[in-house]
């Protein structure tokens, strides 16, 4: 009898270390995630600074001229600057969840962010997101969102 | 009593015991109290090991990341790359005891076509601005660390 209770008291530390090991295993390392997230973030939009569109022209210049003279952005990035945006979402650790967003009064774009994406709205308050930011004109930031 | 005589008593009193049906020794009876009792110590060390492995296995990982977010914010420090193993990320790797590698993703692997980043390695990706003839260009770096 006393090994059986032996055994039982011994047998529910093993399941509780099991438990704990499972939950350790599982876990994530969220606050080195973050860290590197907004690594992430800021060094691409130092990258950005360097890039240059399809005509060779500069894109943070072009970029700053358009949102200056309230042209359309949308046909910008989905064209001259296409390529730009692709290697941001190639190298970002959020992949197509990557997205550029607008503070201040950019014109072309149905929300505030390119891409648009209507489900990403709706899921957005459940989503964690990073934001690295700089400003492009007096008024107008320059966001990177990654969105989990 | 005589020490002879309890002696005598004493094997008596042993021989009716192994007469007994069922006997198989004093320790063959506690046996089934003994295996019992090994099979939890057993499943016991066994959680145990496995426990701090997995803790292990999780330090060094953590550990792992840790050091390449280091070493890249050593590499992207200026900003424009134009040298991927900058002595300051070299003295990072080291204090942290850990190997690394940078590349583009076009230059995964070496000239003799071995991958430059073992498998289960960390790896991180960064945007970056390379400072080439002609550019600068976009490129995607990882910094590979193990």
């Amino acid at each position: 009898m006393d090994a059986l209770i032996f055994m039982m008291i011994v047998s529910g530390a093993a399941s509780l270390l099991l438990f704990v090991s499972g939950l350790f295993a599982t876990s994530t390392n969220n606050q080195l995630i973050t860290i590197y997230n907004y690594e992430y973030g800021t060094n691409a939009l130092i990258a950005m600074h360097y890039a240059k569109d399809m005509d060779g022209n500069w894109f943070w210049n072009e970029l700053r001229h358009k949102l200056i003279m309230r042209e359309s952005i949308k046909t910008y990035l989905d064209g001259k600057a296409l390529s730009v945006y692709q290697n941001l979402t190639y190298s970002s650790p959020a992949g197509a969840n990557t997205f550029l967003c607008f503070n201040g009064a950019p014109t072309g774009l149905d929300g505030d962010c390119y891409p648009t994406n209507p489900n990403l709205l709706e899921d957005a308050a459940t989503m964690t997101v990073y934001a690295s930011s700089v400003k492009i004109t007096p008024d107008i930031d320059i966001i990177i969102k990654l969105y989990y | 009593m005589p020490a002879k005589l309890q002696f005598s008593g004493f094997r008596l009193e042993l021989q009716r015991v192994r007469n007994m049906k069922g006997f198989v020794g004093p320790i063959g009876d506690d046996l089934p109290t003994i295996v019992a009792i090994l099979l939890a110590i057993g499943l016991f060390f066994s959680s145990l090991i496995y426990t701090l492995d997995i803790y292990n296995q999780k330090m060094v990982d953590m550990y792992s990341m840790k050091g390449s977010i280091e070493i890249g914010r050593a590499v992207l420090e200026s900003g424009l790359v134009s040298d991927l193993n900058p002595p300051a990320a070299k003295y990072i790797a080291k204090s942290y005891a850990l190997n690394y590698s940078a590349y583009y993703d076009d230059q995964a692997r070496d000239s003799a076509g071995r991958k430059k980043c073992p498998d289960n390695s960390v790896r991180l990706s960064y945007l970056v601005a390379v400072n080439e003839v002609g550019g600068p260009y976009l490129r995607r770096l990882t910094i590979c660390t193990w």
